[in-house]
């Protein structure tokens, strides 16, 4: 689990769970969608 | 009809073959009546000569008009009667047993008007039983094909037909919902179906399939049309509600600007009284996009003054959601403690109702926000444990399918 690994290692970030709430959003309604994180800029 | 325009989108629909030339020619003609004087002579003039010339004196029309309505109407009731009649005795059997019902009748379940009444059972029950929506929706398209003489019967197909179409999106088959569209779709293009209110419901409803797939510009071309048709067949609520639609679009999309125009635009046309839920639904979304757009006082304002309004919604669902929107105003005031109090008290509503997927939702768009803005790393810790727990427990496995 990428939330859990990333809140023990505490690096979590508010940037980084907004990406996952949006993917989690899209894929909700295409399962085929696979989760990509974007690289820090 | 004069108001609406010859848009791009109509003369695409067409150059596209997803429309028949006889719709655009109908709102160009009465959109140039408005404008020009002498082509509204002339084609006034054009009218009556074509009148006079294939049905004679036009006064004659008039005055056995109302002895025609007296003959028509009891027709019509009966027809409504019989058919009603027709969905009753329907209803309460297997899903096979209506088909054979329908397919061994020899006078029974043919009239447009069954086929009209299966279609809204369809659309009624789509968010409540899928595979059910999906039957009628089929039923009313076997109906129509049981009867060759049927009036409107290419209407009729492409109509049930997207309402399949709209069963299997619902139901979370794209694909096969793409098939159905690309039917109705052949059905509208290469039989003339020019019913607006018809063209409108297909283009909406595969509007929505549209967002489903992420294809919004796609989706935003269908639904602006499809409220342009709704407009030209009169049909008020209809409209209001692919404006609802689009608003949300918007705000998929991140656009929040659009998203509040769209809204506020539905709801200049719609009166609470008249369609209450639809109302709400407008009401919601308009104080959720506020907030987005972090204006926390105006979407405070708009739930003070709904009070009333969201009372008569008592069931969970609405109420999860309005709190939902409490936390996330007072989280935008800076009220955090009252924010977090909401938060997890609405967390534990949603998954008292089983409904883990918005349970994970509000403790990672909003808990794990706060938590992390305000650096308190162990409340952290214990959410991600608790989210992973909650999507386990829904089978959401989504997380780990990470490239």
């Amino acid at each position: 689990m990428l939330i859990q690994e990333a809140a023990r290692q505490e690096q979590l970030t508010v940037k980084a769970v907004r990406e996952l709430v949006k993917y989690l959003n899209e894929a909700r309604t295409d399962p085929s969608l696979r989760f990509k994180r974007e690289e820090p800029s | 009809m004069a108001d609406v325009h010859l848009t791009r989108e109509l003369l695409w629909a067409v150059l596209r073959g997803e429309l028949t030339p006889s719709v655009v020619t109908q709102v160009g003609l009465e959109h140039l009546m408005s404008l020009c004087p002498t082509c509204r002579k002339e084609i006034t003039e054009f009218q009556k000569e074509r009148r006079a010339a294939t049905e004679g004196d036009y006064s004659r029309a008039l005055q056995i008009l109302p002895t025609l309505i007296e003959k028509q109407l009891p027709r019509m009731e009966g027809e409504q009667r019989d058919a009603t009649r027709d969905l009753e005795d329907l209803l309460p059997l297997s899903r096979e047993e209506r088909v054979q019902r329908v397919e061994r009748a020899r006078s029974r379940f043919r009239s447009s008007t069954l086929v009209r009444l299966l279609v809204d059972e369809s659309r009624k029950r789509v968010y409540e039983s899928r595979e059910e929506a999906f039957h009628l929706a089929a039923l009313a398209r076997l109906v129509v094909h049981r009867n060759p003489r049927m009036p409107q019967s290419f209407d009729l197909i492409a109509l049930a037909t997207a309402h399949m179409a709209n069963a299997s999106r619902a139901g979370g088959n794209l694909r096969e919902a793409e098939d159905h569209f690309s039917h109705a779709r052949y059905v509208v293009t290469h039989h003339g179906v020019i019913d607006t209110e018809i063209l409108a419901q297909v283009d909406h409803l595969e509007g929505s399939l549209r967002m489903d797939q992420r294809q919004l510009e796609q989706a935003e071309e269908l639904l602006t049309r499809a409220a342009m048709f709704y407009q030209v067949s009169g049909d008020k609520v209809e409209t209001v509600r692919v404006l609802i639609t689009l608003g949300t679009l918007y705000f998929f999309r991140g656009d929040t600007a659009p998203a509040i125009e769209a809204t506020t635009a539905a709801l200049n046309g719609l009166r609470d009284n008249h369609e209450p839920r639809l109302y709400l639904c407008a009401r919601y979304n308009l104080a959720r996009y506020l907030t987005e757009g972090g204006q926390y006082c105006e979407a405070s304002d708009m739930l003070a003054v709904d009070e009333d309004l969201y009372r008569g919604f008592p069931e969970p669902w609405t109420q999860l959601r309005l709190g939902w929107l409490r936390g996330k105003i007072a989280f935008g005031l800076g009220q955090n403690g009252e924010a977090e109090r909401i938060f997890l008290e609405v967390r534990e509503g949603f998954l008292a109702q089983g409904i883990g997927y918005d349970a994970a939702m509000v403790s990672m768009e909003d808990l794990a926000v706060l938590y992390l803005r305000e650096g308190r790393v162990e409340d952290m810790k214990r959410l991600a444990e608790e989210i992973h727990s909650i999507l386990q427990a829904q089978d959401v496995h989504w997380e780990r399918r990470r490239h």
